[in-house]
């Protein structure tokens, strides 16, 4: 497993912890399914990355080395929760793509600007009136459309 | 699929993007990464005056007892908006667009994984700033419900006002722009780190973005979702929070401050990185425990999403030991990182150019607002302080003294890299001390004012308080303030224009950013050297700093 999913995993178990521990000292409900609907949406993220992964950073095309001593008995643990700072130093990393210039870069584009001004409007709309929303879902369907065309182009 | 077999990228391979072309148009269609943090900046800095401005205002009120340069209204109007525009539209979108400019070079990519997607985000942002701060033109001004915006204050009944829903709504729209932004940052730097740039590699600018973005994605929705229920109580006949009806404003205090405390740590950890950069550099030594610094920023993410409730301490119903607890520990990884600071520096060649100064400075003062924080981890100081001055001292000292200094620190250090050009030291080095002059005489009165018993969003107070004196000296601070913000502008536009040529590497970087021209070509390498350590261009350098001979760094190679 690779630090990036690592990343994930360590805060889903942290908040596991301090969700329960919190549910046991305070009875209180908010805070406790925030905690616990963190760590449910974290760990479904880890879960769905780790069904699809594919090596494509550095860390992943280098072979690790054996575990050896704490770092082996510490087993899962270990596995999962340590750094592996002193591996990544070791060795010469393969080379991985760079997702951009396989593609070439994307052209300038006036969408994202256009789809802002379309949430501008909607947004004024819950506020001034849903006539705004005509405009605004006009416009929102226009910048979709030609943001999704240059993408396919 | 493709891989890069070699480093050298040759202009070739160019993009297809961003030719350049200028102009307006150009800058409003613009999909490059650089292009946009550019933007970020200009338009935080431009909410920093802003909201600085209206800051000025609330001092001016504040200088004398039955002074009534604004009506009680507009104050509390100005208190809202100066909070809201410092928090939502200065600090962290100015952490975006250092993290939109700096992180795809340090990482040596060639653009963020969404470049798209990026400029919608940016768009979103400047459409929640409009939204919000339009509030100011309708007939019943803007928001006046304070940044937290409390229920049932925030309700219908005692802010009907058009000026709470543009509030709403513009926080909403801001709130998506975070979210994507977060997606983007997360998505750049787990896929698109250059051959050799293992996470263990990344400068620690990049990881303590990755934190930020994680936290943004926990905590942004949260408050999104607040503020739909929100929304729904105001124009919906909703009832999540209205007590009359059987409602639940503590609800929104926990769910405002579920997304409320981590996004302190959502201003301050993007500056941890900015100053972690800048230490080692100008103290000429690698940074000291690169591994600590990564696991306290892990750590102090992780525990400030568990500390909200110290907020709500007075309200008693919450569980204080255990928020108390939680709070305390904060103070662990955080002086992990202060002695990783304090070590990097330890027996270096420091250089007290003016990113170093403004480093050093934010060292100082953001300690200051730590400790004031652990008392306020403490329930019984806290229900002594709650709601006074002492709490706007310690976050000012957090968030300016913190932030801004980091932030300022931030600009000296990378402007020469995005212009060309460096900014004038001497000019530099005035900022500096007026801010740290100003900064103190403005905040520090607070402190004892706050102890004294005054309280926080009063737009006057007696005459026999006592609390006269301290208030003066705090308004004039302010002013020194606006002075020191206004030698920085000058600054900056004097040095765009006649700035001395910074060359490629002005400061003997150590990070990818300094292996590139200044500013960088649209697809930001002609050449990136190998990475063996988190220090590749130390290393392509031969392993040996690179200094004037003064032994400061400001050597300077052709760009």
């Amino acid at each position: 497993m690779v630090e990036e999913l690592r990343f994930f995993l360590r805060i889903a178990v942290y908040l596991v912890v301090i969700g329960t521990i919190y549910w046991f000292v305070s009875y209180e409900v908010a805070g406790t399914v925030l905690l616990l609907f963190g760590a449910v949406g974290t760990g479904f993220f880890v879960v769905a990355a780790r069904v699809s992964f594919q090596p494509k950073v550095p860390e992943d095309l280098v072979p690790r080395p054996p575990r050896t001593g704490l770092r082996r008995m510490a087993g899962v643990l270990g596995r999962y929760f340590a750094f592996d700072g002193e591996h990544d130093m070791g060795g010469e990393p393969a080379a991985a793509p760079l997702a951009l210039e396989e593609e070439g870069f994307p052209e300038s584009s006036i969408w994202p600007l256009a789809a802002a001004l379309a949430a501008l409007l909607l947004g004024l709309g819950l506020v001034f009136g849903p006539w705004l929303w005509i405009p605004g879902l006009a416009l929102g369907a226009s910048s979709t459309w030609g943001w999704l065309t240059q993408l396919t182009a | 699929m493709a891989t890069v077999d070699s480093r050298e990228r040759s202009t070739a391979v160019a993009p297809q993007h961003d030719v350049p072309r200028g102009g307006v148009v150009d800058w409003l269609t613009t999909t490059d990464h650089k292009k946009i943090g550019i933007l970020y900046l200009v338009s935080a800095v431009g909410f920093f005056v802003l909201s600085g401005l209206l800051s000025l205002v609330i001092r001016a009120e504040l200088a004398a007892p039955g002074l009534q340069i604004v009506g009680h209204q507009e104050y509390n109007e100005l208190f809202t908006m100066h909070g809201t525009g410092m928090v939502f539209f200065f600090v962290v979108p100015t952490a975006i667009g250092l993290g939109n400019y700096f992180v795809p070079l340090q990482i040596g990519a060639p653009d963020v994984a969404y470049p798209r997607l990026n400029a919608f985000t940016y768009w979103l942002y400047i459409a929640g700033g409009l939204i919000t701060f339009s509030g100011f033109l309708t007939a019943g001004g803007a928001a006046a419900v304070g940044w937290t915006g409390y229920a049932p204050l925030s309700l219908n009944t005692f802010s009907p006002g058009a000026g709470v829903d543009l509030w709403i709504v513009g926080l909403l729209v801001s709130g998506v722009s975070g979210i994507l932004g977060a997606v983007n940052f997360i998505a750049t730097i787990f896929g698109m780190r250059v051959p050799g740039m293992t996470m263990f590699r990344i400068p620690i600018f990049c990881w303590n973005i990755l934190v930020t973005s994680g936290l943004i994605l926990f905590t942004f929705p949260v408050l999104s979702a607040a503020f739909a229920m929100l929304y729904i109580d105001r124009q919906i006949g909703g009832f999540f929070f209205d007590p009359g009806a059987g409602g639940d404003p503590i609800l929104w205090q926990h769910l405002f401050w579920f997304f409320g405390h981590p996004e302190v740590y959502i201003m301050i950890l993007p500056f941890f990185g900015v100053v972690t950069e800048i230490i080692p550099v100008f103290s000429r030594k690698p940074v000291f425990g690169y591994s600590g610094f990564v696991f306290a920023t892990l750590l102090i993410g992780g525990y400030s999403l568990s500390v909200w409730a110290h907020h709500m301490f007075t309200t008693g119903a919450v569980n204080n030991p255990f928020f108390a607890a939680t709070s305390m520990i904060i103070a662990v990884p955080t002086g992990v990182k202060f002695f990783n600071w304090i070590a990097t520096m330890w027996r270096g060649r420091i250089s007290l150019q003016t990113p170093m100064l403004f480093s050093v400075g934010f060292l100082f003062m953001f300690l200051i607002g730590g400790i004031t924080g652990v008392f306020l981890a403490s329930p019984p100081i806290d229900y002594h302080v709650h709601d006074t001055y002492y709490v706007v001292a310690h976050f000012h000292y957090v968030l300016f003294g913190g932030s801004v200094f980091a932030i300022f620190a931030a600009f000296y250090y990378w402007i020469p890299k995005i212009s060309g050009r460096l900014m004038n030291e001497g000019l530099g080095k005035l900022h500096f001390w007026l801010l740290i002059i100003g900064f103190n005489m403005t905040f520090f009165p607070m402190h004892v004012l706050g102890l004294n018993g005054m309280n926080r969003r009063i737009s006057d107070y007696s005459a026999a308080s006592g609390w006269q004196p301290l208030n003066i000296l705090a308004t004039a601070g302010a002013g020194i303030l606006a002075a020191a913000v206004t030698v920085f502008l000058i600054n900056f536009f004097v040095s765009m224009k006649k700035g001395e040529p910074a060359g490629d590497d002005p400061w003997g970087g150590y990070s990818l950013e300094w292996a590139t021209t200044s500013p960088p070509p649209p697809h930001n390498f002609h050449r990136i050297p190998p990475v063996h350590s988190e220090r590749p261009v130390f290393d392509d350098r031969g392993g040996r700093p690179r200094a004037g001979a003064d032994g400061k760094p400001g050597g300077r190679r052709s760009g």
